[in-house]
């Protein structure tokens, strides 16, 4: 059975533990949220459909049957899912170790399209991935299966879906007659804009002409490494990319539809790390959520934010998963996993603050002295399970990192390091958070 | 014989721009239908027949397992029948795997009156789900006990509870067999030898029409009496043709004459009343009228579907090949593949 919990903004620390929350100038302030005990330990997903103003949810639920329930809510968090909820199909598990994972949940005319991969990897290689269009009375358009080639999403417009694959698009007609297919680099998502789909990783995107499926000349971005996982968003004319790379970097940046970079930024996640979301706010603030793999619970998420020139950021530890995360307005929306419960699911909106300068982040308990520093700080009230700190610059370059063990007040050497502001982050067990110090000489 | 009147279209092959393959040519028409689901698989090779469930709207289509489906793993190697839900979702499925020494081949399959799927095979003869014992009873001819083998192509039909199926066996080169769906001991079917081993079978009142092209042989569903001949077309086949009979309408597809095909329709008891030869070389996958008015065929990688009134015709040729095609109710399905190793299946709904 399903159960929602509306939960106040004091009690937040049920969803979100309070003290793992890393609270910045400008904080992130909740402003509903939901827990659901569903998810059977897969990834739950987002959709923001701006013609209704309505927030669906696609939680897993349960082993069997294979369905996700679709849950719906307004901005302000009114639940509005009907009774019984919509569903997503997932594929019948004949062996209790498969499961069925939604890879993406997209929104549009009253239209539900996801892509949902069945996992089979206990009885073989061989997966299976299909894309499921449904309208909101639960009614089936099409399903798109392409077998065992991974699919990571798909497109639907007035001229058809296309559905993107691991290194290919295919398309379909309006009537899901398959008509065209095409090679392109490996990507995790498209986007589009301007009538062309943007596809690819930095330093290099591949352009297709929507209409004429045809190749349109790249576009060629500034890089840290060469990335595989890249995700894109768009907002008006402007793409916006995030791609994590070989080098454990994750490159950030924004272009116009004609390929003329707008801005590019270097961040440095935590390690074992994946981007799992992407998406402009109305102040066309590019907010990032990654989520760090510690086994197979413990996951930790984290929210880069940057403004609309790409330069400054804020940073935001989550005691649990960001799987997915969507927007409206000023509003973001946020689900993810407990930490250590991977079937409580949250749901959480925050009004995204005004970026306006290199917030300090702290930890409760944890402090730099001096600050500003010369040759040295202390970092007093580190966790007993602290693995790493890391010194990141103003721009997001990780610029120096020490490995534990680390008694609870450390020493670390600054010296080398230009006068001028720093992050500090605390890498540990549980997750990790980032304090803000300077140096001055 | 009407003037032959049918409509050209390009049949231009796959394009290609930009690195796009273009399964389609903006010369074809697009096929009056909506895709309602549509599945490929990575190694599904030979699927060689599907069929609608009627009173389901689900699909079942004739798989060869290579351990990528996994279905029933112990069928890997093996063919099965799997079951695809109206949704287009694969089904816990299936009867089990369709073992036994090559070169018995699955030839189709086709729905009782209690919705009993009735599958047909060369050498295994027909099995029947949901009696018991399921496993295939080989067709007989009483009080003989002859193994006989049934035709590879598709000469079967259904009438009421009586099934007829064409073949041979040892003692007769072409025979049919009357048997009854819902008990089959071995010893007891009816069996009749006809003149040449039936590539379809039709049913036409209380006459069955063994169609060896471009003969066809007219049998009475009783006593299985000939009752006389007539020819479709003249000219030598090459392969094996389909036959779909409309009330009085028998329309039929066969390749003669070099490549092309032609196809035609034949009223019973008056005779042609057209044929036009489509310039495809190939065999065709089947023949179905979709009572809107229209034949569906489909040779290689294009798609047939040809106005019953006239025999004119429209193309869509892609970049798939259809291996088999099933059409019932206002709906169609095909399955083949997509570059050799790759298998699709589609349903969709057929639009006027």
């Amino acid at each position: 059975m399903r159960t929602t919990t509306r939960y106040s903004v004091l009690l937040l620390g049920v969803v979100i533990r309070a003290q793992d929350i890393s609270m910045a100038q400008s904080p992130l302030l909740p402003v509903w949220s939901h827990v659901h005990d569903l998810g059977a330990g897969t990834p739950p997903k987002l959709a923001w459909d701006d013609s209704t103003t309505t927030l669906y949810h696609a939680i897993s639920d349960g082993w069997w049957p294979v369905q996700f329930d679709i849950l719906v809510y307004d901005a302000e968090g009114v639940d509005l899912t009907p009774t019984p909820p919509l569903v997503v199909h997932g594929e019948y598990n004949y062996n209790e170790n498969s499961t069925n994972r939604m890879v993406r949940l997209d929104v549009h005319d009253d239209t539900l399209e996801a892509v949902v991969h069945f996992d089979r990897v206990f009885t073989d290689p061989w997966d299976r991935y299909t894309l499921q269009r449904s309208t909101m009375n639960g009614s089936q358009v099409i399903l798109i299966g392409s077998g065992g080639v991974p699919m990571h999403g798909a497109h639907h417009d007035p001229l058809g879906t296309v559905i993107q694959l691991d290194n290919e698009l295919r398309a379909y007609d309006v009537n899901g007659w398959p008509i065209a297919r095409m090679s392109i680099p490996f990507t995790l998502t498209t986007a589009m804009v301007d009538g062309k789909i943007f596809c690819g990783a930095p330093p290099s995107f591949t352009v297709v002409d929507r209409s004429t499926l045809t190749l349109l000349p790249s576009v060629t971005v500034p890089f840290s490494g060469i990335s595989g996982s890249t995700l894109f968003t768009s907002s008006g004319n402007v793409v916006y990319y995030a791609g994590l790379n070989s080098m454990g970097n994750m490159d950030l940046g924004a272009f116009d539809a004609g390929g003329v970079s707008l801005w590019t930024k270097v961040l440095t996640p935590p390690g074992n790390s994946r981007i799992t979301g992407a998406v402009v706010d109305v102040s066309g603030n590019f907010w990032v959520s990654v989520t760090q793999m510690n086994g197979l619970v413990n996951q930790t998420g984290y929210l880069y934010g940057t403004n609309s020139s790409g330069l400054l950021t804020d940073t935001y530890f989550f005691g649990a998963s960001i799987d997915d995360i969507v927007g409206s307005g000023t509003r973001l929306f946020l689900t993810g996993q407990d930490a250590v419960d991977p079937i409580s699911t949250y749901v959480i909106a925050f009004d995204a603050p005004t970026i306006t300068g290199l917030h300090e982040v702290t930890l409760s308990s944890t402090s730099i002295y001096p600050d500003p520093a010369n040759d040295f700080v202390l970092v007093n009230g580190l966790p007993l399970d602290t693995e790493s700190l890391v010194i990141i610059d103003a721009i997001g370059r990780s610029l120096r990192k020490i490995n534990g063990p680390f008694n609870t007040n450390s020493m670390v050497d600054v010296t080398g390091l230009a006068p001028g502001s720093y992050l500090m982050r605390v890498n540990s067990v549980r997750g990790a958070s980032t304090m803000h110090f300077q140096v001055a000489r | 014989m009407k003037a032959r009147s049918f409509r050209k279209f390009s049949l231009a092959a796959i394009g290609i721009a930009c690195g796009f393959v273009l399964l389609g040519t903006t010369a074809d028409a697009q096929p009056p239908w909506i895709v309602k689901w549509y599945q490929e698989g990575v190694l599904w090779h030979n699927n060689n027949g599907i069929k609608i469930i009627p009173n389901q709207d689900w699909t079942v289509v004739s798989i060869q397992d290579n351990g990528n489906w996994a279905l029933v793993p112990h069928c890997v190697g093996e063919r099965l029948l799997a079951e695809i839900d109206s949704l287009g979702w694969i089904g816990s499925c299936c009867e089990g795997c369709i073992e036994g020494p090559s070169p018995s081949a699955y030839v189709g399959s086709v729905y009782g009156p209690t919705w009993n799927r009735i599958d047909i095979f060369t050498s295994y003869g027909i099995a029947i789900t949901g009696i018991t014992p399921e496993y295939p009873w080989f067709l007989g001819c009483a009080p003989e006990l002859h193994e006989g083998i049934a035709s590879d192509h598709h000469a079967f039909q259904l009438h009421g509870s009586t099934l007829f199926v064409g073949g041979h066996d040892d003692v007769c080169p072409a025979r049919i067999w009357k048997v009854q769906y819902s008990f089959m001991p071995d010893a007891t079917n009816s069996c009749w030898c006809v003149p040449n081993e039936p590539v379809t079978l039709e049913l036409y009142g209380d006459t069955l029409l063994s169609v060896a092209f471009p003969t066809v042989t007219k049998l009475d569903t009783a006593s299985g009496n000939l009752g006389g001949s007539f020819e479709l077309f003249t000219g030598t086949p090459v392969g094996n043709g389909w036959t779909w009979l409309s009330a009085d309408s028998l329309y039929w597809i066969s390749q003669f004459g070099g490549s092309d095909l032609h196809l035609g329709k034949y009223l019973m008891g008056s005779g042609p009343v057209w044929e036009v030869a489509l310039p495809l070389a190939g065999l065709p996958v089947s023949l179905h009228d979709d009572g809107m008015g229209r034949l569906w065929t489909a040779v290689g990688n294009t798609i047939v579907w040809i106005n019953t009134q006239d025999g004119t015709y429209e193309t869509n040729t892609f970049g798939l090949t259809v291996d088999a095609m099933d059409v019932y109710n206002g709906s169609i399905a095909i399955t083949g593949t997509t570059d050799g190793v790759t298998s699709y299946i589609m349903r969709a709904h057929l639009t006027p």
